[in-house]
């Protein structure tokens, strides 16, 4: 290892806490989730009452749910009034075509191994921001909206129902939502894929302790190394 | 100089009927022509489906006859999969379509025929007394006081004073061929309130085995209703008490109701001797008491007449390709080696292709195409299914029951078996079977105590129910007679897919257009020769439909 | 629509006094041959409500939906037919035909402008020209508009007239569109089922007769009085489904147990219906009720959610069947098989920078 030239302070507790809890959420919908679609597990016999077979695992699905929105919310909150350089979403403006331009390309052909070039930032590349915005934002919207609108089935002109319950109507019935649901479930292992290559890969190639940034808050530009 | 008069559309059947009938100058039906004109497509929608879906897509070709072809497309499954399903499965299945050509049967003579017979608004015109007189004289039915009768009149003279008359609006009341004394209208008007009260409860078995009605649950291997006499959640004693009521009060219903009625009614019109026909017959048999295949074992056998020979019963095999097949040569669709060529259904094609003229229309182009119906032939010969081709196979057969019945029938009439071959004919047998598949609804209660006293709790056989276990490829056919005839059901299964679903329909037989060499359907056979009061009142060419029992969502699908 | 007028009503209006109308009331029992003692019925009659007048029209359907209606045990059909409605037109009960029964749907429609009630039961095909469903030599596209434009409200009987049903099913050869998709303009009530349930049916008309109004509609537009809520709220295996205890093959020992059939595709936990709570036939059993997995036949599009006894509907993926969890798997594999690539890729490039690297020195 070369010498620690410059050490960033990134990731505010704030936003280390959201993303540990993020990623504890998500991972427990998702086997939680799974369970419900397919319940595999048989009680030992006896009266249905004594056993939670079923009610247990939704149980665990709605309460890392409410959980996993508290977080989001907290987390969009963090980003618009936290005051936090790197836990803005500042320069991310995708409506925007300029956005799309040279910092974006240049990432995109890095990645693509057409540029030998490594662009370094300390917050997040303009690629990790795209695919935070579409699979986390989007993503866990869509989940949230979604998943809130089938919650409320449970209690027709309540709260969720008459908040949410216009996603039925959207999606056509309830059947499609849960389908929609379900197979938007996928994208989150998916994510999860990219993500954790993503930041190995940086740590490797860019040499920058990304890995333990997201525990520490700190990132170290390292000095290149002699041969 | 001919003219042609069109009767479109066709209330008290099912689905959309049009009839085009040419008459000559003393108003006697030259011709006619039957047209179905509706067509939904579900044979095209049900490839590339689970074949274990399939009952419940063909099971809404009809909700008149419903079941009937949930029960053809599981036995057309299980043929095409090689399933063998457990007795209970069996005699539930018999016991359910026992029910249904019953219900079917009655629901037709009373709500979907009897107002081509019987003058409503004369009703109000009868003795109370002297209806009860007559009531008590065919018929230990205790629903027979003059007091009865007279409450009735009221309620429907308050009904026709209200200037609202409902489902009895411009009806033909009064037309000349009403035969009816007015008395024996106000009868016919009660039963019919009766028997739309009635009809209700007898498909209760359906809803107990298949968990409703219209369109009760099947399933590919067996039945899903779980059966054992010690648990709350299965069939008990309770749901066989409530089976057994039911039975008990629809063979009470039929013989001290419909049976008295039919033949009273009858009696008025036996001059009325028109609307015979064909004289072809088919059946393809129902109600195993053994295995589907072994249709030796059907209670309702097997054969064909032609001619009205009923010394010839000839055998019938509709998977042979030579024997059941479709053309189109007046129907919109084509095949793709010609129109003109009948085709097996197992090598059926539906490919959908209208000819006829841009609606709103006066008349079709009968020359041409002028169907959704396609044409079945069976040997290349129009042929009439349903209860009248029943009746008279087990007729030749020399069926105990069925011969008692009929002499009996044509004894009250006094009348002779020739009788039969018409309209009336057909409407008489239609009573007949119901007596008799009443009778059989008490043969399967009792098989099924019997043997579920056995100890024999098994509805379902789950060796075939995984895809894994099906062959490549394979074909099945499955068939069942239906309240109104033979319908069968053909299948090709490849790659645990449906490749090919083909369904002939009884209805399809009876109220087929014309083929390629010309020969008419058996409605438009019917019809021909029938002698019209007032054509501007078509009252005679319902009476002939009905008689057919027509549907059409069924004939086209 | 509220406002029923009586034919007496109608005298009224006309300028008729009320000793005119009780002479027209006896001049009317005579014309009819009946007695002199039926005046006071006829009377009374006249003086009663009017009854609605309904006009049925079957399109694309299976006439499961009429046989379903006449299944009603609480009201009776009777009792429906003689006391609430006036049906004056339906393809089913109408005693006559032809174009007498035309005329009998212009006159309604005439006579009653703006306040009957337009039954539908099945689909409208809307593909060339409606020529796979026509009546009386028109289109049942073009007799439904012209039927719809002076009723006062719309019923759509059945999955297949509100949502489309089996022939709206893939491919829909016909262009089947439930009404909706034609009638923009009039107050629709879905009452959706393959059929409805006889009591939910004759409820629907019953609550409109009894309370003047129509009921309250949720947002698929279905009365809240039948499918607020789903079958499984309701359902009495749902203790077994909470517990975790499935049928998992037809005719095991659970399934004569009772327990719950989620495992066996069972739609109840999406489908909105009455029959967990009314149950079907005056009450004797449901589908659940006798073993078989609800197959979600109130749903919009139920039909292509199949097969029937898996919980997740089949879709085309790849030019293949597959399902969420199929499709899901492929696509974290994708994932998978691309970050291996691009890990190789990166150390290829890394190695031969390296040793570029070593070269220069
Ligand atoms: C399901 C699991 C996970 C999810 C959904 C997830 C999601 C996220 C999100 C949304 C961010 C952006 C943080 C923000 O701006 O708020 C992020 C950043 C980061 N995550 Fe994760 N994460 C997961 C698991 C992990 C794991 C297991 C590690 C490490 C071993 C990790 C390492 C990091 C690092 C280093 C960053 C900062 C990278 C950068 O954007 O520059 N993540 N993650
Ligand atoms: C990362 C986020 C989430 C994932 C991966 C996830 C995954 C899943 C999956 C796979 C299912 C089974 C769907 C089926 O086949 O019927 C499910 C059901 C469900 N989820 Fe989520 N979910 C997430 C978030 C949420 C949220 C935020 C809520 C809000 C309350 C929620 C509420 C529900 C509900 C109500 C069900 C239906 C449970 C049932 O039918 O018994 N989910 N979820
Ligand atoms: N034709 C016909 Fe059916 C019958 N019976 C069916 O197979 O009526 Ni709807
Ligand atoms: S909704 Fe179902 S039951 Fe009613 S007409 Fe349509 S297919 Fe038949
Ligand atoms: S049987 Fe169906 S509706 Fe009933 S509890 Fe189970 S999943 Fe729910
Ligand atoms: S299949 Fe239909 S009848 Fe009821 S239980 Fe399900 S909605
Ligand atoms: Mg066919």
């Amino acid at each position: 290892m070369g010498r620690i030239i410059e050490e960033i302070y990134v990731w505010r507790l704030p936003v280390r806490l959201y993303h540990w809890i993020n990623a504890l959420c998500t991972v427990a919908l998702f086997v939680t989730g799974l369970y419900i679609a397919a319940p595999l597990f048989n009680p030992p016999l006896g009266e249905a009452v004594w056993y939670k077979g079923m009610s247990w695992w939704r149980y665990l699905h709605f309460a890392f749910a409410f959980i996993f929105v508290a977080n989001f919310l907290f987390r969009m909150y963090w980003a618009l009034f936290g005051g936090d350089k790197y836990g803005r979403f500042g320069g991310f403006r995708p409506w925007s075509p300029s956005w799309w331009g040279k910092p974006f390309l240049e990432q995109v052909e890095s990645y693509l191994f057409i540029r030998s070039e490594e662009p370094n930032y300390v917050g997040h590349n303009p690629v990790a921001a795209l695919a935070h915005f579409l699979f986390i934002f989007c993503g866990s919207s869509f989940m949230i909206f979604s998943g809130l609108a089938m919650y409320g089935e449970n209690n027709p002109g309540g709260f969720n129902s008459v908040w949410f319950g216009w996603m039925i109507p959207l999606f056509g019935s309830s059947y499609t939502l849960h389908w929609a649901h379900h197979l938007m479930a996928w994208i989150f292992p998916i994510y999860l894929i990219m993500h954790l290559y993503a930041v190995f890969r940086h740590d490797v190639v860019d040499r920058t302790s990304v890995t333990s940034s997201i525990v520490t808050g700190y990132k170290h530009k390292v000095e290149e190394e002699p041969v | 100089m001919a003219k042609k008069i069109v009767v479109d559309p066709i209330p008290r059947i099912e689905g959309h009927l049009r009839i085009e009938a040419k008459l000559n100058d003393s108003n006697v039906i030259e011709d006619a022509y039957s047209s179905g004109t509706m067509w939904r497509g579900i044979e095209v929608i049900l490839k590339g489906r689970d074949p274990r879906d399939a009952w419940a897509f063909t099971e809404r070709i009809c909700g008149v006859c419903t079941t009937v072809h949930a029960l053809a497309s599981v036995r057309c499954v299980e043929d095409a999969l090689g399933i063998d399903i457990p007795v209970n499965a069996r005699i539930i299945r018999n016991l359910m379509n026992a029910t249904q050509v019953t219900q079917d049967h009655l629901v037709h003579f009373y709500h979907l025929h009897a107002l081509d017979w019987v003058d409503v608004v004369s009703a109000l015109k009868a003795d109370p007394k002297q209806t009860s007189v007559i009531a008590q004289s065919i018929s230990a039915w205790p629903k027979s006081s003059p007091g009865y009768f007279k409450d009735l009149q009221q309620r429907l003279v308050g009904f026709v004073e209200s200037g609202q008359l409902g489902i009895f609006s411009n009806g033909y009341w009064g037309h000349a061929a009403y035969k009816l004394p007015p008395e024996v209208n106000l009868l016919a008007v009660a039963h019919y309130l009766e028997a739309l009260d009635f009809q209700k409860e007898i498909v209760k078995i359906q809803t107990i085995f298949g968990g409703k009605n219209p369109h009760p649950n099947y399933l590919v291997g067996g039945m899903a209703c779980a059966i054992d006499p010690n648990k709350d959640t299965a069939i008990n004693i309770e749901r066989l008490s409530m089976i057994k009521k039911i039975i008990d009060d629809t063979n009470t219903f039929v013989d001290q109701v419909y049976i008295p009625d039919l033949i009273a009614i009858a009696g008025y019109y036996k001059g009325w001797l028109h609307g015979g026909g064909l004289g072809n017959y088919l059946s393809y048999g129902d109600f195993p008491e053994t295995s589907l295949a072994d249709f030796k074992t059907l209670l309702w056998p097997r054969g064909a007449i032609l001619n009205k020979d009923l010394k010839t019963v000839i055998d019938v095999d509709p998977r042979d390709a030579s024997q059941v097949t479709e053309e189109v040569s007046h129907s919109w669709y084509t095949y793709s080696n010609g129109d003109a060529k009948g085709l097996h259904p197992w090598h059926g094609e539906t490919s959908p292709k209208y000819t006829g003229p841009k609606p709103p229309f006066e008349h079709l182009d009968t020359d041409k195409k002028y169907s959704w119906l396609k044409t079945p032939r069976w040997k290349n010969h129009p042929m009439e299914v349903g209860p009248l081709a029943r009746v008279l196979i087990a007729y030749a057969k020399g069926d105990p029951m069925i011969k008692d019945t009929v002499g009996l029938v044509l004894s009250k009439l006094e009348v002779g078996p020739e009788a039969l071959f018409s309209t009336l004919g057909r409407t008489a047998a239609r009573g007949i079977e119901c007596k008799q598949t009443a009778g059989f609804m008490r043969h399967y209660y009792d098989q099924l105590v019997a043997n579920i006293k056995t100890g024999d709790y098994r509805t379902f056989n789950s060796d075939r129910w995984d895809p894994s276990t099906w062959p490549a490829d394979c074909k099945g056919f499955g068939y069942t007679e239906a309240p109104r005839g033979s319908l069968g059901h053909w299948i090709h299964i490849s790659d645990k897919k449906i490749k090919e679903y083909q369904i002939v329909v009884p209805s399809t037989w009876n109220a087929s257009p014309r083929d390629a060499n010309g020969n008419s359907g058996a409605y438009e056979s019917a019809l021909k020769g029938t002698p019209m009061i007032n054509p501007e009142q078509p009252l005679e060419i319902l009476r002939t439909v009905h008689s057919f029992d027509p549907c059409l969502a069924c004939a086209s699908h | 629509m509220q406002s029923k007028q009586t034919f007496a009503d109608l005298f009224r209006a006309g300028g008729v006094s009320r000793r005119d109308f009780l002479k027209f009331c006896s001049l009317t029992s005579v014309y009819l041959g009946l007695s002199p003692s039926m005046v006071p019925t006829i009377v009374d009659a006249m003086e009663k409500k009017v009854r609605t007048p309904v006009i049925w029209l079957h399109g694309l359907e299976c006439t499961c939906c009429s046989e379903s209606f006449i299944r009603s045990s609480h009201p009776t059909i009777e009792d429906l037919l003689f006391n609430m409605i006036s049906l004056d037109y339906d393809d089913v009960l109408s005693a006559t035909a032809g174009h007498q029964l035309e005329d009998v749907r212009r006159k309604t429609m005439k006579d009653y402008k703006g306040k009957y009630i337009l039954a539908v039961e099945g689909n409208v095909s809307t593909k060339d020209d409606g020529v796979y469903c026509m009546v009386g030599g028109d289109s049942f596209l073009n007799t439904l508009k012209e039927t719809a434009a002076d009723a006062a409200a719309i019923i759509a009987w059945g999955a297949c007239a509100s949502f489309g049903c089996v022939q709206n099913a893939e491919p829909n050869p016909t262009g089947a569109a439930p009404i909706s998709d034609i009638i923009k303009d009039k107050p629709i009530i879905k009452v959706p089922g393959c059929p409805p349930i006889s009591e939910v049916m004759t409820g629907v008309v019953t609550h409109f007769h009894t309370f003047g109004t129509l009921p309250d509609l949720d947002r698929l537009g279905r009365p809240k009085a039948f499918y607020n809520t789903r079958i499984h709220d309701k359902c009495y295996r749902r203790a077994y489904f909470e517990a975790g205890m499935f049928v998992r093959s037809f005719d095991d020992e659970a399934t004569r147990k009772g327990w719950c059939l989620y495992k066996m595709g069972c739609k109840g936990p999406t489908t909105y219906n009455a029959c967990s709570k009314i149950q079907w036939n005056g009450g004797t059993s449901f589908p659940i009720g006798s073993g078989h997995p609800c197959i979600g036949c109130s749903e919009p599009n139920f039909w292509d959610k199949g097969p029937f006894y898996t919980r997740l509907a089949e879709v085309p993926f790849l030019g293949s069947d597959s399902n969420a969890d199929k499709i899901g798997v492929i696509a974290v594999g994708a994932a998978a098989a691309g970050a291996a690539a691009h890990a190789a890729v990166t150390a290829v490039k890394k190695a031969k920078a390296g040793s570029e690297d070593n070269d220069k020195a």
